[in-house]
This record gives C-alpha cells, sequence and structure tokens, in this order.
C-alpha cells in the first residue's frame, strides 16, 4: 500500500461521492467550528446548504476564511482539504438544493427533504471558492 | 422522526464507535484549518496522536482554541461537536496510542501501527478538554 496525492479524475470522482464534508468557520472572538455538512462541488466550488441564522452562515458573513474536509469514513482512506472563501447566495438555490439532498438520500426523499428545506424563506448557499486543494489517497 | 440531541448514552456509545473526528484549528494568519484524525475518549477527554513539527500541532501551541466534530458517515446521522482548548503532552503515551489503534484497526494491524508510532520516538499527544458538547440526530 503507498499513499499518493489523488489525479484529477479520482478527485472529481471522490468529490461526486457521498462522503460528507466537514466545514471549519470562524467565530466572533477568532475560535474555529467545526460541523458535518451535505455538500455538491461544481466548476470547481463548493456549496453548501444552511439556513442563514445558522452559525456557520453568520461566521462566514463577518469572516469568509473557511476550511473544508471531504474524507472516506474508513479503509481506503482518502480526503480531501479545501482553504478557501465563502459567501452566501441565493443563485440557483432550488436547483443545489435538490440535487444536493437527492444525491444523498436518492430521488424521492431527497426531493421531499428539498421541498422542506425550499419552504423556509431563510435558507442560503454558503459558496465556497478554494485557494488550495489538498488530496490524498491510499491505493494497494 | 424529528431531529434532536443524543442522549449522554448515545453520546459515550457514538463516541466509543470508530468514525473519524474532524479537527478544526487556527492558522498563524487567524484562518481555520480543519482535518481527518483519529481520537480516543476517556474521562470526558479527546486524545489525538500527532507530531511535533505538523501543522495542527503548531497551531495548537499558538492558539490552543480547537473545535471538533465526530458524525457518523451514513444516515441515520448523528453527530458530536466539542469546542475547547488543546494542550500536547506525551503522559501515557504507549496506553494511549496501542488503544487508538487497536480501536480502528484491530489487534493485528493496529497492535503494529501503535508499535510503530510508539518506537519512532516523534509520536505527541493533543489532549482536547471540552468547554462545550453538542449533539444531533436524525432517527429514522
Amino acid at each position: 500500500m503507498a499513499d499518493r496525492t489523488m489525479t484529477a479524475d479520482e478527485m472529481e470522482q471522490f468529490l461526486s461521492g457521498t462522503c460528507l464534508a466537514n466545514l471549519a468557520t470562524l467565530k466572533r472572538d477568532g475560535s474555529p467550528q467545526v460541523a458535518p455538512v451535505w455538500y455538491e462541488y461544481r466548476d470547481g466550488k463548493f456549496f453548501v446548504s444552511t439556513a442563514g441564522f445558522a452559525a456557520k452562515a453568520r461566521n462566514v458573513r463577518r469572516d469568509p476564511r473557511v476550511s473544508v474536509s471531504i474524507n472516506s469514513p474508513g479503509e481506503p482512506f482518502a480526503y480531501v482539504l479545501v482553504h478557501g472563501r465563502a459567501k452566501l447566495t441565493t443563485d440557483d438555490m432550488e436547483a443545489t438544493v435538490t440535487s444536493i439532498a437527492v444525491r444523498y438520500q436518492g430521488d424521492e426523499e431527497g426531493r421531499a427533504f428539498a421541498q422542506e428545506v425550499l419552504k423556509s424563506s431563510d435558507n442560503v448557499l454558503i459558496e465556497i471558492t478554494p485557494d488550495k486543494l489538498i488530496t490524498w489517497t491510499t491505493v494497494d | 422522526m424529528a431531529d434532536r440531541e443524543l442522549t449522554p448514552a448515545e453520546i459515550e456509545k457514538l463516541l466509543a464507535g470508530d468514525c473519524l473526528a474532524n479537527l478544526a484549528t487556527v492558522n498563524r494568519d487567524g484562518s481555520p484549518q480543519v482535518t481527518p484524525v483519529w481520537y480516543g475518549y476517556r474521562d470526558g477527554k479527546f486524545m489525538i496522536i500527532t507530531h511535533d513539527n505538523v501543522l495542527k500541532t503548531r497551531n495548537i501551541r499558538r492558539d490552543p482554541r480547537v473545535s471538533l466534530s465526530i458524525a457518523t458517515p451514513d444516515a441515520p446521522y448523528a453527530y458530536v461537536l466539542a469546542k475547547g482548548k488543546a494542550r500536547m503532552t506525551t503522559d501515557d503515551l504507549e496506553a494511549i496510542v496501542t488503544s487508538i489503534c487497536l480501536r480502528y484497526w484491530g489487534p493485528e494491524k493496529g497492535g503494529d501501527f501503535a508499535r510503530q508510532i510508539v518506537e519512532s520516538g516523534q509520536a505527541v499527544l493533543m489532549e482536547i478538554t471540552p468547554d462545550k458538547l453538542a449533539s444531533w440526530t436524525r432517527p429514522e
């Protein structure tokens, strides 16, 4: 077994799977805050759906610097780490929320979940533009 | 079923499992840094095996504030979030390294890996004392 960085194709494939992401943001006092999230990777950016009142949304509004870890839950171990900047947007909200939920939950359950989320007028998307991507994979 | 917090017994059970943790620290420039790690949980503290010359260790020597996320990888989702302060220690190094490696990799592979880590003479432990634990689950 050996460890190495992912090829571009491997990274695309890994990020199109259903591993959770962990999103780290900064609280008002500068301390870190991390929480697991669903995400979508599209056109080189990461999208996370959340409530506008959620701590991560408030944190990003105050300080856009974020870090994201997407890792396989077990063996073979693989991860993508992202450093970047986030902004809040509502562009393409319905399509993005639906596509994320369907990817993680399947068509029926995902669409129903997305409809629930979209009922809230407070829902926002966190759009993350990476400055730096680090990848790691274990190969036989 | 509705979202809710975990009971104390459910928290203990989740933390005794083999989910990875994601550890967020603060970089020199104040930005957050998150990375997947193995952890041990004992007497209300989290222990992480690391080295002196890696970013997360350098970060906590400068700013001990950390955040940890431990989430189940699949539905029914559950997670524990801890915020707290970290310090470096080598107390009980061998026992703690061994217990963590065995939990994740079993007696054979885990035992070998633990011996490698201990014999390297490079390992240190990050001990995290939580100020706050939050939990969440969405039962199916």
